[in-house]
């Protein structure tokens, strides 16, 4: 398979990953996905355990549920981030069940905690396009 | 404005026309200096004409009056252009013109009289005339002064000339003194006769303008009252005009306290709702009270009488401010120098739901038609706050409905996200190697869910179109651009299927006005279908124009299985799937076409279908064309 094949160049680099999701199935599926290509997997089930972990060692890159225990805990976790010298430069990939369109023009439920400001410059829909997913990780690692 | 209604009565000066009199006396004194220029001419062609006849007076006399009144004549015009706009308005002013126009014609008169045989003279008759009009420009009482003084002047003529203090200059026909033989004893009570034709005159002439006035002044009135009317029906108006445009209460609270104000007349205006429980007035809306008064301030019902005797059923309450027991905050009145106020009932659905109140700062200030005016002004602003509670409560409704659906959204993806990642684990073999069986069967299950979240999603955008109040955000669109992203997306599928797929656009289609994502979606949705339920080695057609110039139509053609007519008229409704789709296509949700036809409307639009079984399907969009013509680009 390519990406099994894919897994040797990345394995030199051993990037780590923090995932960040309350669902512990997405939780293992993105370990099991991202540790077969090769990177290293760290996990947490919120954002105070998210922040232990940021606390222990500062991944390359974090993945982040946006909807948790509070629907923008997600948020909350990457502007603090966002503020944070120490990890303003740690890309940060965003999860979301929403669909992108509804977030888009429904009431907005983010609208008033976001004004214009959105905390990660990337976002992903659930359930992952996981090869797209990877594609896009590997494409901010190789640039960071 | 009481004032207004029953008609102007201010007090005029002694001596002074009313404002009324005066407008028409002003009319009147330019009419008289334009008509005093013939009477120059009169005098000297009548001269001519009596000579001519053989009769012999002064002439030289004569025609110098003639020249005096026009020379004087011209004095009063000069006067007239002289006088600026501000001085006709003084009253003053254009009584003292009009007593030097009668002033001078009395001389001019007196001396024509004078020289025309004096008490005999045929020039008497004029007098009349003289009369007429002073009695037109005058008050009752200078009329008559001034027809005595005509009489007593006459009188004096008479009298002077007979005892010889005067010449007497008769008028002769050959050498026969014209009335010559009028001597003492008759003449007396032909100037009696004479004087009491004056009077006479000077009565029925006043009595007539009297008559005249009055009416003038009742239609003034009514006018008046007309334009009062016409200016509380414009601000009722305005009121219902404002409810329509604006839905939040608010603004049309500040819109119609501020009418009223003005309407009114009055200092200040205030809507006071009452609290749930009935106990107290919550100041809602105001113009014109102190800000101290207003703020954080509500009415206790109980301590307040004036307010609970509306609260309690009165049509209307009117209330002096002297007596402040009637008032819970009469200090605060007082000293906002409030004097009357006037409070109705604002009733919706039979139920007080607050107070309108009007506050003046002249004592007992409200009368019948003020209150009545006001009534209706309260049943409007009542319906507005009723209006605006109910677009309130359906706005939340529809925002609460919508965050339902997004939870909704968020808790059913949630759980198929996570399942679709462990299939994939499962499918890519991440967990061992598969057999051919095992691999088929998980291919189903993905594909079952996949189905599924595809309902969800559609779901979604069928509730968001439903939901959300407003159009959707529309840019100008080039139809062409459209048929460029529709070939280029299906070429592919359509060459897999072997199915001879063409768009077209011709060169003049205008652009559209339509959101791009969701004209797009409705157009793929359109076109999957046509490649999807047409067999291989078929063919599909686009083809994007322009019916009208203010239309564009795009008709999606296939040569499928086309629709049996029983389905037809269902087509359009959610999940509904025709038994031959099924039979073609085993998993489909059921609603794009729904959809489709949500966002079609949505864009004032419409969709049609014409089907035959087994022989094609043609479906056609018509959208509005976008005022653009041409030249912008169709990217968003």
């Amino acid at each position: 398979m390519k990406r099994i094949a894919d897994k040797e160049t990345a394995m030199e680099k051993r990037h780590e990953i923090l995932v960040v999701d309350d669902d512990k199935d997405i939780r293992d599926v993105l370990r099991i996905v991202l540790e077969k290509n090769g990177y290293s997997v760290r996990l947490a089930k919120n954002g105070k355990e998210a922040a232990k972990e940021l606390q222990v060692k500062k991944p390359d890159l974090m993945v982040l549920d946006i909807m948790m225990s509070t629907d923008t805990e997600g948020f909350d976790l990457a502007f603090e981030l966002l503020n944070n010298p120490e990890f303003e430069s740690m890309p940060i990939i965003l999860l979301t069940s929403f669909l992108e369109k509804v977030r888009e023009d429904g009431p907005d439920q983010f609208q008033h905690i976001l004004g214009e400001q959105w905390p990660a410059k990337w976002m992903f829909e659930k359930p992952l396009n996981t090869e797209k997913f990877l594609k896009k990780l590997e494409g901010i690692l190789v640039n960071t | 404005m009481e004032k207004r209604l029953t008609g102007p009565k201010q007090p005029v000066p002694d001596g002074v026309p009313s404002p009324l009199f005066l407008e028409e006396l002003k009319d009147r004194s330019r009419w008289f200096v334009f008509l005093r220029f013939i009477v120059a001419p009169g005098i000297l062609l009548a001269s001519g004409a009596a000579h001519l006849l053989g009769y012999r007076f002064h002439t030289p006399a004569i025609l110098a009056i003639a020249g005096m009144i026009f020379a004087y004549n011209l004095v009063f015009l000069a006067w007239i252009r002289k006088m600026s706009p501000g001085q006709w308005e003084s009253p003053r002013i254009i009584a003292k013109f009009t007593y030097w126009q009668l002033g001078a014609d009395y001389t001019a008169l007196l001396l024509l009289i004078h020289f025309t045989g004096g008490a005999a003279s045929p020039v008497l008759f004029f007098s009349i005339f003289h009369i007429i009009l002073a009695a037109m420009l005058l008050p009752r009482k200078y009329a008559y002064m001034f027809a005595a003084a005509v009489a007593a002047g006459v009188f004096l003529i008479g009298l002077a000339e007979h005892s010889g203090w005067i010449t007497r200059h008769r008028v002769y026909y050959g050498a026969e003194p014209v009335l010559s033989h009028l001597q003492p004893p008759l003449f007396i009570p032909h100037l009696l006769f004479f004087t009491a034709s004056l009077l006479i005159t000077a009565f029925l002439v006043t009595t007539i303008m009297r008559l005249f006035f009055l009416r003038v002044r009742e239609l003034d009135t009514q006018t008046g009252s007309l334009a009062e009317y016409n200016k509380r029906f414009r601000t009722l108006f305005s009121l219902v005009e404002t409810m329509g445009a604006i839905r939040q209460s608010d603004p049309v609270l500040a819109v119609a306290t501020r009418e009223l104000a003005s309407v009114m007349g009055v200092r200040a205006t205030s809507v006071k709702l009452l609290s749930e429980d009935g106990s107290r007035l919550i100041y809602r809306g105001n113009y014109g009270l102190p800000e101290t008064f207003v703020r954080n301030k509500s009415v206790d019902v109980a301590k307040s009488p004036l307010n609970r005797r509306i609260i309690e059923g009165e049509a209307f309450v009117t209330g002096d401010v002297s007596k402040p027991e009637s008032f819970q905050f009469g200090e605060d009145l007082a000293a906002a120098r409030i004097r009357s106020v006037l409070f109705v009932p604002m009733v919706a659905e039979q139920k007080t739901i607050g107070v309108l109140g009007a506050y003046c700062r002249l004592p007992d200030r409200f009368s019948r038609h003020d209150i009545s005016f006001f009534q209706l002004a309260a049943g409007l602003v009542a319906i507005a706050i009723e209006n605006s509670r109910s677009y309130e409560a359906i706005e939340n409704l529809t925002a609460e409905r919508s965050r339902f659906m997004l939870r909704i959204a968020h808790n059913l993806r949630a759980p198929l996200g996570a399942v679709l990642g462990m299939l994939e684990l499962l499918r890519e073999e991440h967990m061992g190697p598969l057999t051919d069986e095992q691999a088929e069967y998980l291919r189903r299950i993905d594909r079952r869910i996949r189905t599924m979240l595809e309902m969800i999603n559609q779901l979604m955008t069928l509730a968001r179109t439903r939901t959300a109040p407003g159009e959707p955000e529309k840019t100008d669109l080039d139809a062409r651009w459209l048929a460029g992203r529709l070939e280029r997306t299906f070429q592919s599928m359509a060459v897999e299927r072997n199915i001879d797929f063409k768009v077209h656009a011709a060169e003049d289609v205008p652009h559209v006005q339509a959101n791009a994502d969701q004209i797009e979606q409705v157009l793929e949705n359109l076109v999957s279908n046509a490649i999807k339920y047409t067999p291989d080695g078929g063919k599909v057609k686009v083809s994007f124009s322009s019916p009208s110039g203010n239309r564009v139509m795009i008709t999606v053609e296939d040569t499928g299985i086309g629709i049996a007519e029983n389905d037809l008229p269902q087509l359009f409704s959610e999940f509904f799937r025709a038994d031959n789709a099924r039979e073609k296509e085993e998993l489909g949700t059921g609603l794009g076409l729904a959809i489709a036809r949500e966002i079609v409307e949505a864009h004032q639009g419409r969709i049609t279908v014409e089907s035959r079984e087994k022989r094609g399907t043609t479906f056609s969009v018509t959208l509005p064309a976008s005022d653009n013509k041409g030249n912008t680009h169709g990217d968003k």
